[in-house]
């Protein structure tokens, strides 16, 4: 086997990618979390360049809500207001520590997985996972770990005259700090998990540490903000290229620049050669 | 092919782009004359969103397009393909622009506003790809890649820079920006301006390294996975 088929071969680590926000666009969420320049001074004889933030990407601050939903853009702005009103002051400004987050490799929660927690007045109960923040390690559990919360919008139906009903909501579980685990298969015990390529070496599959067995993937852990099953996905009519054409190989190697190719398609036949230039 | 695959966005099928010829002189007067029965046709439809999507704050999952098209899927591409896959993608970012631009009018919320962000990293991608193509062509015909060139120059402060060069139809002698170079050795006064400079920048990182100590003790919960990244500014 060369080494070339071996590099091939080689199992990815897809397991990294799984997540809720798995194809949204990078940019798209710097965008709504603010983290973005509001200026860059460049331009400076050689010194590096100084940048103004709109909000540094260590003070972004991910909650129980996704980015770019509208409880969470309110609090984003609210910060950024805060800072440049700071900034304008003169006022100490302590910036955020960055992100502790656990690298994707050893993330082994997934949406739909059963899991013990550890702490509080559900020690010891098990339940399944319904909701991910891999950005600050937090998991809910559905139904467990629950606290009587007053939303927003009750209060201000308060201020109306409207009574208000406390409800119940998950609060999160820090996965670095152990407050919750995942469920052994075997013995229905805690257990730490971890990836490890299978037999055939093709795939890599969710172990656990303490008897070996295979923790299978739930079918909801492949759920994005695009769809909810993968399997069932539909290309959406006149916006996705269908599996066959996106894979289709239309490139055939040959020794013309783009630009070639495409005057020779459009029939532009260029006989006049370029005067020599200078680059300085 | 992995099940899992998704499939690139905001693209009409490549297949029924081949079908539509170029336009030859005859059909363009055709245009001309049946320019309503087009429109009837629905192609200024083209230039706007589908109508089930006006005034939803969020497209139902049904209708959220894919992902964007990547380097590697590209690259299957031959340039006949990425000329059309290219202002399959212009059209969508006009259309996308331009409904944005009604929902500030109208003062609501634009649907989705992702779907801009991934028609720009489809057009990214697909640069890079015409690029590489261009690059490893040059390199093997001319022995360096068709980048704009760049060089080492001193600042009169004493800063080493990369600088990226500009054409020109004189030769460098002719011009002030020509005799631009790096200097082994720097005067007085960029020498002084230097040692200033990584003094200031020391003290910097000393304050930035004590401040992250002092709050890392605070709270010692922290677990670190990697190496803490110090910020200068």
């Amino acid at each position: 086997m060369t080494t070339l088929t071996k590099v091939l071969l080689r199992a990815s680590n897809k397991y990294t990618e799984l997540g809720y926000n798995r194809h949204m666009p990078k940019s798209y969420v710097e965008r709504v979390t603010q983290a973005v320049p509001r200026r860059v001074y460049d331009n400076r004889f050689g010194a590096p360049a100084i940048t103004r933030w709109r909000l540094h990407p260590d003070d972004v601050e991910h909650g129980e809500f996704r980015p770019w939903e509208q409880k969470a853009v309110n609090n984003t702005l609210t910060k950024v207001r805060d800072y440049h009103k700071h900034k304008l002051m003169q006022k100490y400004h302590q910036r955020g520590l960055p992100q502790q987050r656990i690298p994707d490799e050893l993330w082994t929660m997934l949406k739909g997985d059963l899991v013990q927690v550890m702490i509080g007045k559900d020690k010891g109960k098990k339940g399944k996972i319904a909701y991910i923040v891999k950005e600050r390690n937090w998991v809910f559990v559905e139904g467990l770990h629950m606290k009587r919360t007053i939303s927003d919008d009750l209060e201000r139906m308060k201020k109306m005259g409207v009574q208000q009903f406390p409800s119940l909501r998950e609060q999160p579980l820090d996965v670095a700090k152990g407050e919750v685990m995942l469920v052994d298969p075997k013995d229905e015990q805690p257990c730490e998990a971890e990836w490890v390529l299978n037999e055939d070496q093709s795939d890599y599959i969710r172990v656990s540490k303490e008897s070996g067995v295979e923790i299978p993937i739930p079918s909801i852990a492949f759920q994005t903000y695009e769809y909810n099953d993968p399997k069932t996905y539909r290309e959406v009519e006149l916006k996705d290229t269908s599996v066959e054409l996106t894979l289709e190989r239309t490139y055939k190697p040959s020794l013309s620049t783009f630009e070639e190719d495409i005057s020779k398609e459009q029939g532009i036949d260029e006989r006049r050669t370029l005067k020599p230039t200078y680059w300085y | 092919m992995h099940k899992l695959h998704r499939f690139a966005r905001c693209c009409r099928q490549l297949s029924a782009m081949r079908r539509v010829p170029l336009l030859s002189t005859n059909e363009a007067c055709s245009l001309h004359t049946s320019a309503v029965m087009q429109v009837s046709k629905g192609r200024i439809d083209e230039f706007f969103d589908s109508a089930d999507s006006f005034g939803k704050n969020e497209l139902p999952v049904k209708d959220r397009p894919g992902r964007s098209w990547s380097v590697a899927e590209l690259r299957l591409k031959s340039s006949s393909d990425l000329h059309k896959l290219w202002y399959v993608l212009l059209k969508e970012r006009n259309m996308l622009l331009t409904m944005e631009q009604a929902y500030k009018d109208a003062i609501r919320v634009f649907p989705n506003p992702e779907r801009l962000d991934r028609v720009k990293d489809s057009m990214d991608n697909l640069e890079a790809v015409v690029r590489e193509r261009n690059n490893a062509l040059m390199e093997l015909e001319y022995g360096e890649s068709g980048a704009t060139p760049t060089k080492t120059v001193t600042s009169f402060m004493g800063f080493k820079y990369e600088k990226e060069l500009q054409e020109h139809i004189e030769p460098p002698h002719m011009h002030a920006v020509g005799k631009e170079y790096e200097t082994p050795y720097l005067d007085d006064d960029a020498h002084m301006m230097q040692k200033l400079w990584e003094e200031k920048e020391w003290w910097k990182r000393r304050n930035m390294a004590e401040e992250l100590g002092r709050r890392t003790r605070k709270d010692r919960s922290k677990i670190v996975y990697s190496e803490r990244q110090l910020r200068s500014d």
